[in-house]
Formats: structure tokens, sequence, C-alpha cells
């Protein structure tokens, strides 16, 4: 990528005469990508404290055989919403809460397309959540099959599944606004010079994540007013009983389902790609593959959706033809592992937080992206379906690929929105604490399903007892680090550090870092000149 | 010339604005056209032929997006 330089960034701070509400209704009115982009940030991060509530509850039911904490219909509505908090809820408003707040600054652009459909983007997400968690609380409890709702468990759920159906509904129509705005801003108000191909890999990788989104959430949405027009309106789209086919289901949901899990992580290849660079003080190796490579693996993402469904039962030639398919996501995933290592290759690196963040991701993802080559085998597939290899699996793709890759994303920026460096120390220690805990919770995982425990089960045989034991422990440690994140953050809010100077890091070269920090309130309303 | 060269940021701001919106209605009938594409298919035939429909509008939309990244290159 091209150096980049720009003519006036005094002229951008029209912060002291800027009039806008102030108190509560400065977060309701606003139409500021950073005032939304931090309402996003602290959104996912209050859902991820309710869903890993939840993870600690689970988890301690788990500790031991037999029943101790929860009823078994309750820890079923319990892992349905662990699953639909940290996916819906923490994950995807975490990422385009970084979206908000980098793209515009990236590609030099005064703010978001449509802010005020960006507002609106937002709100909608807080009756969605209460949707999902009051769920709990009605007559029959929250839903309980699982967060793939499949029928017929879905059909013949209580009100707890309408209410998780509109949450869905709601978080989709959020999802595809903010993909929409994300995608005009990028083709539409990039600043002169800005080509495509000059683009932070982190725009390129929301560009690609929004187009994903645009084409699979309104397939989940359909699914789900399917589901509800047969629990109420006497269709049978999947109701076995009137003629319909519940695995019908299973495809469209997973044809969603597994792009999905591309949306979730190719921000967060997208953050690493800016991290690794910055602090291997070296531009980052193959910027052209990286982008085809992001564009391959969301190109793949849509020929593979069968491989969550091996044992529904399916023709030869379809569990091979998934089972390749999948096997072939490994190459430009391959790409980015070796251009990201390409990229430290010789490079001065130092590491700060933010660089073992990125480390941390690149060791772990890439144990999670082996275990999903082991799951891809059809055969093995079949033997590990459902069992907690498949827990273990997502978990390294999901909680040591994107949250690492967030929390990585979090302490390298920052400084830029907060204007206070961020504790050293303590964010180094909320490094390693997560790093091991994480290991001590997921690794056991892998040998119990291996052993053949199953997933979603309340109770289990007493031989699964020790590493269940060891998992609750890593758990609980892995959540309570968290809580040196949330201080290290609120330090920094507070600005009780080290005033940031407009470019902390030496070797980041992207357009946000020519501005002063904290980036004042509204930023390039001159286009920069990028070269 | 005053008045022309006072009015083209304005008229710059309408064409980013309405281009904006243009693209915005077609991602939206992008969505809408999944949206009610996946519930239509399954009323008209059965899953090959709703799988078959939802498989061929990803396609034309990726092949869309791409040309479209292409020609603004």
């Amino acid at each position: 990528m091209s150096s980049v330089t720009h003519d006036d960034v005094l002229g951008h701070g029209h912060d002291a005469h800027h009039h806008h509400p102030t108190g509560l209704m400065r977060w309701v009115t606003t139409t500021n990508h950073k005032d939304i982009g931090t309402m996003y940030l602290w959104f996912s991060f209050i859902m991820f404290l309710v869903g890993g509530t939840m993870a600690m509850t689970i988890r301690s039911e788990l500790f031991e055989p037999g029943l101790q904490i929860v009823q078994p219909e309750f820890f079923n509505s319990l892992t349905t919403l662990h699953g639909l908090i940290m996916i819906f809820g923490a994950i995807m408003p975490a990422a385009v809460g970084f979206a908000n707040w980098q793209i515009p600054m990236m590609i030099g652009a005064p703010d978001m397309a449509f802010a005020r459909m960006n507002n609106w983007s937002f709100w909608l997400l807080p009756p969605a959540a209460v949707l999902l968690i009051g769920s709990l609380f009605v007559p029959g409890g929250g839903a309980a099959g699982g967060w793939t709702m499949y029928p017929p468990l879905s059909v013949q759920l209580g009100m707890g599944m309408d209410m998780t159906i509109f949450a869905v509904h709601i978080m989709g129509a959020s999802s595809i606004m903010g993909s929409i705005n994300i995608i005009t801003t990028i083709l539409n108000m990039r600043a002169p010079g800005m080509t495509l191909m000059k683009m932070p890999l982190f725009c390129w990788s929301w560009l690609i994540t929004a187009y994903l989104l645009i084409a699979v959430m309104p397939v989940l949405a359909g699914a789900v007013t399917m589901l509800l027009t047969d629990r109420h309106f006497g269709t049978s789209f999947f109701n076995a009983a009137g003629g319909g086919d519940p695995v019908l289901f299973q495809h469209v949901f997973w044809f969603f389902g597994h792009p999905e899990v591309y949306i979730l992580i190719l921000p967060a290849f997208g953050i690493i790609s800016e991290i690794i660079p910055a602090f291997a003080r070296k531009p980052l190796f193959g910027y052209a593959s990286m982008v085809y490579a992001l564009a391959a693996i969301a190109i793949l993402s849509f020929l593979v959706w069968a491989h969550h469904m091996f044992t529904v039962g399916m023709p030869t030639a379809g569990l091979l033809f998934f089972m390749y398919a999948t096997m072939l996501i490994a190459v430009p995933t391959g790409v980015k592992v070796f251009n990201w290592v390409a990229t430290m290759w010789r490079g001065s690196m130092t590491f700060e937080a933010p660089m073992l963040f990125a480390l941390g991701f690149l060791f772990l993802f890439t144990i999670g992206g082996f275990t999903g080559l082991v799951l891809a085998i059809t055969p093995v597939d079949i033997q590990l379906q459902d069992t907690y290899y498949v827990v273990a699996h997502f978990h390294y793709v999901m909680v040591a690929g994107s949250l690492f890759a967030f929390f990585g994303g979090t302490y390298y920026w920052i400084p830029k929105w907060t204007g206070t460096m961020y504790d050293e120390k303590l964010a180094k220690l909320h490094f390693w604490s997560s790093l091991i805990a994480f290991n001590v919770a997921f690794f056991p995982m892998h040998f119990l399903g291996l052993a053949g425990m199953p997933r979603r089960i309340p109770d289990y045989s007493q031989q699964f007892t020790d590493w269940n034991m060891v998992s609750t422990v890593g758990a609980f440690w892995f959540g309570l680090s968290q809580f040196i994140f949330l201080y290290v953050v609120l330090k920094c809010i507070a600005h009780k550090g080290e005033k940031a100077p407009g470019k902390p890091w030496e070797g980041a070269t992207t357009l946000e870092w020519t501005l002063p920090s904290p980036a004042p309130y509204h930023t390039f309303e001159t286009p920069p000149v990028v070269k | 010339m005053a008045e022309s060269l006072g009015t083209k940021p304005v008229e710059g701001a309408e064409r980013r604005r309405r281009a904006n919106v243009r693209l915005a209605f077609i991602l939206a009938s992008i969505a809408a056209t999944f949206f009610a594409g996946v519930i239509v298919a399954r009323y008209v035939g059965g899953m090959e032929f709703g799988m078959s429909f939802v498989g061929v509008v990803a396609l034309v939309l990726l092949v869309f997006a791409i040309a479209r990244n292409l020609r603004d290159k």
C-alpha cells in the first residue's frame, strides 16, 4: 500500500464550534460515526458479559457429573442464548463498532454515508437484546433448541421462541442497514487518490464482510419467518406433520450460518492485518494477495454449508463435494497466515499488547483452523458430530480468533479514541492471563470430544469429570481476566495515563494516524490528499 | 464565474448523495430478493429449486460486486 499524506489536519477539528446535545440525548440522537462506534463497542462488551455469565453458569453445572445448579430445560436455554448473544450481540456489534470508528477515518471520509440510518442501526440492537434476554422469563422459558433453532424443537417451543425469532429479525435488519452503510461509505466516500487497492486491509475486510451480510442475513430472516408461520399460521415449511421438511431448515440455516462464520472472522483478519505491519515496522507482505484471499474465502463460504450437516444423510457425491470444498478454504486462509508471518520476517518487531494479541490470534486461530480441517473430513466428522471437539474447534476460531483480534484492535486504536495511552503492564497481564486461561478452558474439550462427550447436555458420564473440572477452572479464569481489560479501558476513558501522541505507533501508516489524539469530533471535512 | 464556483461543491455533494441513495437501493433490493426468494422458492418448488435459486442469486451478486469494483478501478 502506498504511503498517505493529507493537507489540512487542523482544519478538521471543529469541536469548539460544534453544537450537539449533551448527556443522554447526545447518545440517543447522535449521527456521529465515532459516537455510534463507541455505543456499538459498549453494547457488545455488555452483551459479552451477559453471554459470559451464561457460559459461567453452564461451566459451573458441568464442573462435575449430576445436576447441581440448574434444571436441564434451563441449561438448554442457556446454551442457546449464550450462542445467540455472543454471535449477534457481542462479536458482530463489536466488529461494527470498529467499522464505525475506523472506516471513515481510514478512507478520509467525514462520516458514514447514511448517518441517520447509522444511528437507527444501532438503536435497533437494545430492543433485540431485551427480547432475547427477556425470553428467559416468559412462560415456557427461553428458546432451548440450540442457537441453530432447528425444527422440530423450534416449532414446538413456547413464547420464548417467538421472542427469539423477532430478536433475530431485528438484529438482521440492523446488520443489513449497517452493511449498506459500510459498502456505500467505502465505495462512494473515499478521499481523492484512495483507490480500492490503496485502501487499508481493515476496510477491505469490512467491504467483503458487508457483501456477505447482505447476501446471507435475509436468508436467515426468511428461514425464521417460515419458522414463525409454521408455528402460528398453519404453514408446513419445516413441519413434518404437515408434509414439511425439517432438513430444509438446516440447509437454509447453514447457507446463512457458514458465511456467518466468515462475517465474524473477516473483520478480525482486517484488524490483524493492520496491527502486524505496524509492530513489525514493515509494509504488509503481499497486499494484493491478501485482498484476493479475502474475496476467495468469501466466495468459497457460500459453497460449503452442508459440512455442518454431514449426518443428515446426503448422496456420496454431495458428501465429497462439501468435504473438498471445505478443505479448499484452507488455501486462501493459508495465504493469509503465510503473509502475516512473512510480514514479521526480519521486521523490527516489538511486542506491545496489540502485537501480543495479534500473535496469540495467529497461533490459536491456526489451531482452530486445523481442527476445522479435521472436521471437514466426512468420516471423521460423522464420528465427532455434536461432540465437545466441535465446541473446542469453534471456540478456538471465535474466541481466540475474533475476540483476541478485537482486544488487540482496542489496544491498538484506543490512544486515538481517547487521547490516552493504555496501561501497558496491565494490558500485557490481560493478554497472558487470557491466553493461558483460554487454553486451560478450551483445549481439554478436544480430549472430551474425542472421548465421545456430547455437547448441549447438563450431565455426563463419570469418565469425563477430570477434564470438565479443568475446563471450568479455565473458563472462570478467562472470564475474570476480562475485568482487567475493562479496568484498562476505563482508565483510558478517565485519562489516567500518559497523553497519547497523534501517532503512538512508529510503524503505523494509515490515514487515522495523521489526526491528533483523541480524534476530533469531526474529521476530514476537507478531504485529505492521498498519494 | 463566481456563482458557478460557489455552486460546485453543492452540486458535488448532491451528486454524491444521489449516488449513495442509488447504491443503497440496489443493495437493499438484493437483500429483499434473498429474503423473499428463499420463501417463494419453497412455495414454488422443492428443496432443489429453492437452493438453486438462492445459489444463482448469490453468484449473480458476487459477479455484480466484482464487476463493479473492477469498473471503479
